[in-house]
């Protein structure tokens, strides 16, 4: 049993850790805490369901399109709210993605209703059963995705003119700006890429969750955690957060009572910030 | 002065600071090939100059020319991607990257491959260090190779105009001469150079000219030679 929790526990980290890079991307790059990136994926699971499930189009096509559509809204966040903010305090800045938050998540209930809807799992229903083990297919599915996007995103920030450009930002802005970097170019992309991976955690997390308009903030709440445990800042330390969350999350519902889960999650993410404030992984650009 | 091939005019510059004034009224002239000390007291606006020409900073009033166009309000980069360079004060090099990154960053609005293989080489040749620590991270370097590599990447940019901001700063003697070496060499290969400098009378040893600075203004200019034998300038600026 614990190993199917905590086989279990890694997809949904897996996911919460996709979010969680998204986020420490546009802290890198921007020095926003966006906290609206978990609405992004709920969006994106909507996005999904409405064009596969009311319209019933190809679901293929519903994930790319609803990727597609986070990316763009990530984009527009940026040139529409972020950047008019950029020399504003700090606290103008989270109160704006705070406020954005509550937006989309009231605006998601007004379009698509307060009623939680079923996803249909994409990847089929046959599951495999590894040494007693069982996992579904599309657990299994979420764990090669993310897996394969962790690998690419690291090969793209080390040689890509835009990956190169990202680190670079996150270093120093205005040095980064000498080195004939548009900056304001570099930090609309880091937007756009951050929302596809919270598209992209959205589309995988919606066949194993319900999809509904309130499925954003604890969303949010596990993937800024993975991101403080992993030390904000660090890629690799978002995501082995995030994976470190899922399998907790899951084993505290199962050994002592699924009402614990957050707070022994948020025990957990004080006693790193008394112990350990820089996180558990030190920070890597 | 008159200058038959001038690569940037500055004049009648005016900078604030929020409210405060920065510059009331900067004027520089740099001919093509010529190496200019921007000199002046701290707090004279050397700096703040340096930084509005490169477009860090958006002036108030006054005109910028960089080959006869009007620059000022251009983006940085897009001034990077026409040919200015600034090598910030205090070096400024990207620290958890390597040194080699670093000067990829450098030549990073570049395209042709080729081109930028050769001004490593080029980069290279004039800074052996940085070649044998090309694997390091740059926050691992001494200062004085960090100010090569400051440098070695501004040039990997391939400017015609190079801004050096106290490229002597917090460096030990035998780099200082290392580095104006290497500053005069940079301008004999045709880098046309504008640099602030605190150790005036070092500026003025390698510079073809120089212009003086005071509360935001421009107050003097001459010829290096000139300023050198100016007992009033010696007196006030070069502390002799």
């Amino acid at each position: 049993m614990f190993f199917q929790l905590a086989l279990s526990g890694l997809s949904m980290g897996a996911l919460y850790g996709l979010i969680a890079l998204g986020f420490v991307m546009i802290w890198n790059t921007a020095a926003v805490v966006n906290f609206a990136q978990g609405e992004l994926a709920m969006l994106a699971m909507f996005f999904a369901y409405s064009v596969h499930v009311t319209l019933g189009l190809n679901i293929w096509l519903a994930i790319a399109l609803a990727i597609a559509a986070t990316a763009l809204l990530g984009y527009l966040i940026e040139r529409g709210l972020v950047r008019p903010l950029v020399r504003a305090d700090p606290l103008t800045v989270i109160m704006m993605t705070i406020g954005l938050q509550i937006f989309l998540s009231n605006g998601a209930k007004f379009i698509w209703g307060t009623q939680p809807q079923a996803f249909p799992s994409y990847f089929g229903t046959q599951s495999f059963d590894v040494m007693g083990v069982v996992i579904s297919p599309q657990s299994l599915a979420v764990l090669l995705v993310v897996s394969v996007l962790a690998v690419l995103l690291h090969w793209i920030s080390q040689h890509t003119r835009l990956g190169k450009s990202l680190r670079a930002v996150a270093q120093d802005r205005e040095t980064s700006a000498l080195m004939g970097i548009d900056i304001n170019r570099v930090v609309t992309s880091g937007f756009a890429i951050s929302a596809a991976l919270a598209g992209v955690a959205g589309v995988l997390m919606a066949p194993l969750v319900f999809v509904a308009a309130d499925v954003g903030l604890p969303l949010l709440v596990k993937s800024f955690i993975a991101a403080v445990i992993g030390g904000f800042g660090s890629y690799p330390g978002a995501l082995i957060g995030g994976l470190l969350i899922g399998v907790l999350d899951n084993l505290v519902g199962f050994y002592i009572s699924s009402d614990y889960r957050d707070v022994v999650l948020f025990a957990i993410l004080i006693v790193i910030l008394l112990f350990r404030p820089q996180g558990l992984f030190p920070k890597h650009r | 002065m008159a200058l038959a091939n001038v690569l940037l005019d500055v004049e009648h510059l005016v900078v604030n600071y929020g409210a405060l004034p920065a510059l009331h009224d900067v004027n520089v002239k740099v001919g093509q090939g010529q190496l200019v000390a921007l000199l002046g007291t701290n707090g004279a606006g050397k700096t703040t100059t340096l930084k509005t020409i490169v477009g860090l900073i958006k002036p108030r009033a006054g005109t910028i020319r960089y080959r006869g166009d009007a620059i000022e309000g251009a983006a940085t980069y897009d001034l990077v991607r026409r040919g200015i360079a600034l090598v910030p004060e205090g070096r400024r090099v990207f620290a958890h990257s390597t040194v080699e990154e670093n000067l990829e960053l450098g030549a990073i609005s570049r395209t042709s491959t080729v081109e930028i293989a050769e001004s490593f080489e080029r980069i290279y040749t004039l800074f052996p260090r940085l070649k044998d620590r090309r694997k390091q991270l740059a926050g691992s370097l001494s200062g004085g190779e960090q100010q090569m590599l400051a440098i070695g990447r501004a040039i990997a940019s391939r400017p015609s105009l190079l801004l050096l901001d106290e490229p002597s700063m917090g460096l030990a003697p035998i780099f200082v001469d290392q580095i104006f070496e290497l500053i005069l060499e940079l301008n004999a290969q045709g880098t046309t150079i504008l640099m602030v400098e605190q150790n005036a009378s070092l500026a003025l040893e390698i510079a073809d000219h120089a212009y003086v600075l005071d509360g935001g203004r421009t107050v003097l200019e001459g010829s290096a030679q000139a300023m050198m034998n100016n007992e009033a300038v010696t007196a006030a600026y070069l502390g002799a």
